[in-house]
């Protein structure tokens, strides 16, 4: 498997959160959400219930390394969006997991497809 | 203020004042809805502590959110030196307990082989943890230099905070064995209640009547006191 693009070490240094951080970034490619919105988009489109705790802690994270950001509102629950730099990084990210699933499904259709 | 207000109250007190100051208003929207959805969850519960503890953990720190590799390495430092500042605290607090009070057996006038082997135990490897700590900081100091940089106090925290534990450790339960009746020259019976009670009830269980006697190590504690 190709090394992934630079800008998906981005998600090495996101450490615990790069799960989270895949699934939130894939959410707000969409457009704007707020937490409530994106565990609810993330639990439709992925089937993965993220804990209020995980959600924050991952959103901290991307917020601090200028991924996402805050979107200015009177409303209480405040909206986050990707950023350019967000945007780049889940591509590169995406594109890496996409080969990994390509040589697995590859793979498996080769040795296992008999049983 | 609602029972919902007052459990989202409670949750939000798991995290530092700096995260609740940017996202407490927020987070407290998002676990009222989720209350509201499914009031009863343990699985939402840990999860939001968990992750409040881990925030005031690096706060503590002083993590540096843009740099979580590094917060990583200090995380588990951190934890290897709490966890040696136990071992060394309670290990020098048993051994000055030990070596102090009950090792000696005035009835047969010979030590108590159990009471030794643990105390020279404890010993050994609090002296090996003690050799190694002193030699990291020796090696950090040396490598510092050849890199032409200066040796400051930064990376020394660890160290300090176990070679302090233990000698806080000899000076408090030293002091202890002292001040109570563990040891006396007519042969107090031992252990009475204390710190390390629990510790030393297999060795009261041994059935033998244990006495203690005022031997060198006391001297040495007492001396250490000054």
């Amino acid at each position: 498997v190709p090394k992934p693009p630079s800008e998906g070490e981005s998600f090495d240094d996101l450490g615990r959160y790069a799960g989270p951080a895949t699934l939130i970034l894939s959410s707000l490619a969409e457009g704007p959400k707020h937490g409530y919105a994106l565990t609810k988009d993330i639990e439709a489109f992925a089937q993965v219930r993220l804990g209020p705790g995980t959600l924050y802690g991952a959103l901290g994270r991307l917020e601090a390394q200028g991924l996402i950001e805050a979107v200015k509102s009177k409303d209480r629950r405040r909206p986050y969006r990707l950023t350019a730099s967000g945007a780049a990084a889940l591509r590169a990210q995406l594109a890496a997991q996409r080969r990994v699933a390509e040589v697995g499904l590859r793979r498996l259709s080769g040795s296992w497809n008999t049983l | 203020v609602t029972s919902v207000d007052r459990r989202v109250g409670r949750l939000l007190r798991w995290y530092p004042p700096a995260w609740r100051a940017r996202y407490g208003e927020e987070f407290a929207e998002l676990l009222a809805a989720q209350i509201a959805d499914e009031p009863r969850c343990a699985r939402r519960t840990l999860d939001v502590i968990r992750v409040g503890v881990g925030q005031r953990w690096g706060e503590a720190l002083g993590e540096d959110p843009c740099d979580p590799g590094l917060d990583r390495s200090r995380s588990a430092m951190a934890l290897v030196y709490l966890s040696l500042t136990v071992f060394v605290g309670l290990a020098l607090g048993m051994w000055s307990q030990l070596r102090t009070g009950v090792q000696v057996a005035t009835v047969t006038g010979r030590p108590v082989p159990e009471a030794v082997g643990i105390s020279e135990s404890v010993l050994s490897i609090t002296a090996l943890v003690g050799l190694l700590l002193f030699l990291a900081v020796v090696a950090r100091a040396v490598v510092t230099a050849l890199r032409g940089g200066r040796a400051g106090a930064r990376g020394h925290g660890g160290p300090a905070l176990v070679l302090g534990s233990a000698l806080g450790a000899l000076s408090v339960m030293g002091w202890s064995a002292d001040r109570s009746s563990w040891y006396t020259p007519a042969g107090a019976a031992l252990p009475g209640r204390g710190p390390l009670h629990v510790g030393t009830l297999w060795i009261r269980r041994a059935g033998r009547p244990h006495h203690a006697r005022v031997g060198a190590p006391v001297v040495v504690l007492a001396d250490a006191r000054g």
